[in-house]
């Protein structure tokens, strides 16, 4: 077995502390939006709740913000390339079809590219598009009062609501994937384990061309 | 030689005549050397002799004739002749010092010491406020200065009390500063106006101007500004009837509720003393039974006068949020700083009135208006806007409910906001609250339930099952029943600051409904769901996504993937 080193320290632990807040605010987020489910006791409880979440996952996205720029990853991990639009079809096939006729995945992660192109799709997106909106827009229901003239250039409160909570439905959606995803290393477990010890182990007995 | 001679005489004898007259004249030295006591003589430019003018040489005549101050002053003289001051033979010493005209000789007060001016209402208020001549004289301009001062250190910005950046803090822009001093300076805060009036003292006549002029037409006291918060100057205008409260003249008081049933004056006013409950009682018992085993009736906390003012134009059912809670906040002052528990305190009283929750036995409608930004601020529209849309006499009721079932339907709402856009322009939008429709007299109920968001926050909110569309009507607001779904057919930015109530989110009725439905009745609701798509969207596609990942994961313990 060889041990492939993929996720940095800070990265890891960001990444778990992250995985947290955002479960934590989808689910208070749920009992804003269904009141009736009193998951965290009272309203003002999950209102607070998911206020106070939100501040800490918005330090959480400004620590990913300096760490991918400061180390370059953002460039080499995340930014999709013409080549990577390329390899997009045959990885969406193996996702679909190909894996179940026993086919093996046509990426393997190294550490100087840790993403396939779906991946690097949907995390790229969700970073540099869903999450900035989800949390500008916390920022601005954090106190309606103060920020009231921005609100209203946007178009109001109803607006800012329904662009909250859409993205969050995205945030919901990718979660589901996300966590599924996570399951398809060479175990169920792989991945996990790999985001909690930093590397995964990949069978010695067949060589894989690198796909860069 | 003859010209040498002109030469001399104009060079040097000329200036020597012009000057002789000066050369004689009486100086001021000279005549302090005698009048010592006016040392401190002060009267600008102005000599002894410019007034007394019979002295022409020294030691003078000793009876001199009396100076003429309208020789130099002959306009405020004649003003001051046609005062009352001036047909009571009053002359200008008599008021003012005439050799030290810095200082006055005597004040109003000084012949007028005991006024109490008893019949004056809110005495205090005006007697320490304004100047003796603000009521009694000629204004010729005024206006009010408002200056907040905080503690040290902070600094405010105006774009966050000038919420909508026109220039101008209107009456909802005001409650926000003043919820916001109550939440942040709670005792550390000061506001101070200062009624300033431009005004001629020469001018006072024997009765003083109408009440009128400041409280009705707003002649003086007119114009507000917000001059400076902390050390920030601000310099904005603001709505002078915050200040100055509107009071009807007698013409007015006619078209108060009780003006039109013809109730008379000495109905009510028996003497000069203040109006009590039993006046009240004596045509309206029912609501006074209830009221008086109230903690407010029984503590004699609030006489009916204290909150139903008689005078006032509006009937309780035409004031909005914040004229409703102005009602509560005149003894209940620190309400911001009691209800701070509240997530964005400022905010709800800006749509909900105190009776809302403290009074769980009135009924609760959520109202919807339309309202635009206007020169003095975010407005609810006028019945004269209306009279865009159809001839004076029409009833309002006509232009939004034209099926005539009582009730508006989310299109019928959506045709005439498009309409009045049409005459009105893109400001017109539609501006919500949630109001007391029903009003139960028992207003000091503070239970546990109110206190819960849910109370509001839910599909079970009381005021869904009552909401009304308000129109302008020629006779005050006319209210016209409304469906739930009302807000649902029209852009979203229409209603600006209406959300996060239980009408925007997906529930379970209304995914049965959706289903149930058939042919048209399915796409009027289709058009009804308005916001909720998305959580039907969004929950749809979850569900579809965890189908999708329940057979790809069976697919790959299949093939051992």
């Amino acid at each position: 077995m060889t041990r492939v080193r993929l996720h940095t320290l800070p990265i890891r632990v960001w990444h778990w502390v992250n995985a947290f807040l955002i479960v934590f605010l989808v689910l208070t987020g749920v009992q804003l939006r269904a009141p009736e489910l009193r998951l965290f006791g009272n309203y003002a409880n999950a209102v607070w709740l998911h206020k106070y979440a939100g501040f800490a996952a918005t330090g959480s996205f400004v620590f990913w913000v300096a760490y991918v720029l400061s180390t370059g990853a953002l460039w080499r991990h995340y930014l999709l390339r013409p080549s990577d639009v390329k390899r997009m079809p045959k990885q969406a096939a193996f996702y679909g079809f190909t894996l179940f006729r026993g086919a093996e995945n046509p990426f393997k992660p190294s550490p100087a590219n840790k993403f396939n192109a779906m991946q690097k799709l949907a995390y790229f997106s969700m970073m540099t598009v869903v999450t900035p909106v989800v949390v500008i827009t916390g920022i601005l229901f954090s106190d309606i009062l103060y920020f009231h003239t921005y609100i209203e250039a946007i178009g109001g409160l109803r607006v800012l609501d329904a662009i909250h909570v859409v993205a969050a439905y995205f945030f919901l959606l990718y979660l589901l994937v996300h966590l599924y995803m996570a399951t398809m290393g060479h175990t169920i477990f792989d991945h996990f384990k790999a985001m909690i010890v930093g590397y995964e182990e990949e069978p010695d007995v067949e060589k894989h061309p690198d796909p860069q | 030689m003859k010209s040498a001679s002109i030469y001399l005489f104009l060079g040097v004898l000329g200036p020597l005549i012009v000057a002789l007259p000066l050369w004689g004249a009486v100086k001021v030295s000279d005549c302090l050397d005698c009048h010592g006591d006016y040392k401190n003589y002060k009267h600008g430019s102005v000599s002894c002799t410019d007034c007394h003018t019979d002295i022409a040489e020294l030691p003078h005549k000793e009876k001199l004739k009396r100076p003429v101050c309208q020789s130099c002053h002959n306009e405020s003289h004649a003003v001051f002749l046609k005062s009352v001051h001036g047909k009571k033979g009053m002359q200008c010493k008599d008021c003012h010092a005439v050799h030290d005209v810095t200082k006055e000789r005597k004040y109003c007060a000084s012949c007028h010491p005991g006024v109490t001016h008893k019949s004056l209402p809110a005495r205090e208020k005006h007697l320490t406020e304004l100047q003796c001549t603000s009521c009694h004289s000629m204004v010729s301009g005024s206006g009010i200065d408002i200056a907040i001062t905080i503690p040290p250190g902070i600094k405010t910005k105006k774009e966050n009390f000038d919420r909508n950046s026109d220039g101008r803090i209107d009456a909802k822009e005001w409650s926000f500063v003043e919820a916001y001093l109550e939440q942040n300076f709670k005792g550390h805060y000061r506001v101070t106006k200062r009624f300033t009036a431009k005004t001629d003292v020469h001018a006072v006549a024997s009765k003083s101007v109408s009440c009128d002029q400041c409280h009705v037409d707003r002649k003086v006291f007119g114009r507000a500004q917000l001059v400076k918060i902390g050390t920030v100057p601000y310099g904005l205008a603001i709505d002078a009837a915050l200040f100055v409260p509107e009071i009807p003249s007698i013409p007015r008081y006619r078209e108060t509720i009780h003006g039109k049933k013809r109730v008379r004056c000495a109905d009510c006013h028996v003497g000069q003393e203040k109006v009590s409950d039993a006046v009240c009682t004596s045509c309206h018992p029912e609501l006074f039974t209830l009221y008086k085993h109230t903690p407010h009736g029984t503590k004699n906390a609030a006489l009916c006068t204290d909150c139903h003012n008689p005078h006032e134009i509006k009937g309780y059912k035409q004031l909005n949020i914040q004229e409703r809670v102005a009602k509560c906040a005149r003894c209940h002052k620190d309400y911001v700083r009691k209800h701070l528990w509240l997530p964005n305190t400022a905010l709800h009283f800006a749509y909900l009135e105190c009776t809302t929750c403290h009074s769980p036995d009135s009924q609760k409608s959520m109202i919807f208006g339309f309202a635009r930004k206007t020169p003095r601020g975010e407005l609810p529209l006028a019945y004269d806007d209306m009279r865009h849309l159809a001839p004076a006499g029409t009833d309002v009721r006509g232009l939004i409910d034209r099926n005539s079932d009582n009730i508006v339907s989310s299109q019928e709402l959506a045709d005439l906001f498009l309409n009045l856009r049409q005459k009105l322009g893109k400001d017109v939008h539609i501006d919500g609250s949630i109001l007391v429709t029903k009003v139960y007299h028992n207003f000091t109920v503070t239970r546990h339930h109110e206190k819960e968001c849910t109370a509001c926050h839910s599909k079970d909110a009381p005021f869904y099952d009552s909401m009304y569309i308000v129109l302008p009507g020629a006779d005050g607001n006319v209210y016209i029943p409304a469906k739930d779904t009302v807000l649902s057919a029209l852009p979203l930015a229409t209603a600006i600051n209406m959300t996060l109530l239980g009408e925007e989110k997906i529930r379970p009725d209304d995914i049965r409904k959706l289903f149930k439905a058939s042919g048209e009745e399915r796409l009027a609701f289709v058009r009804e769901l308005g916001l909720r798509w998305i959580d039907f969207a969004g929950l749809s596609l979850a569900l579809l996504l965890v189908a999708g990942v329940a057979v790809h994961a069976v697919l790959r313990k299949v093939t051992k993937r």
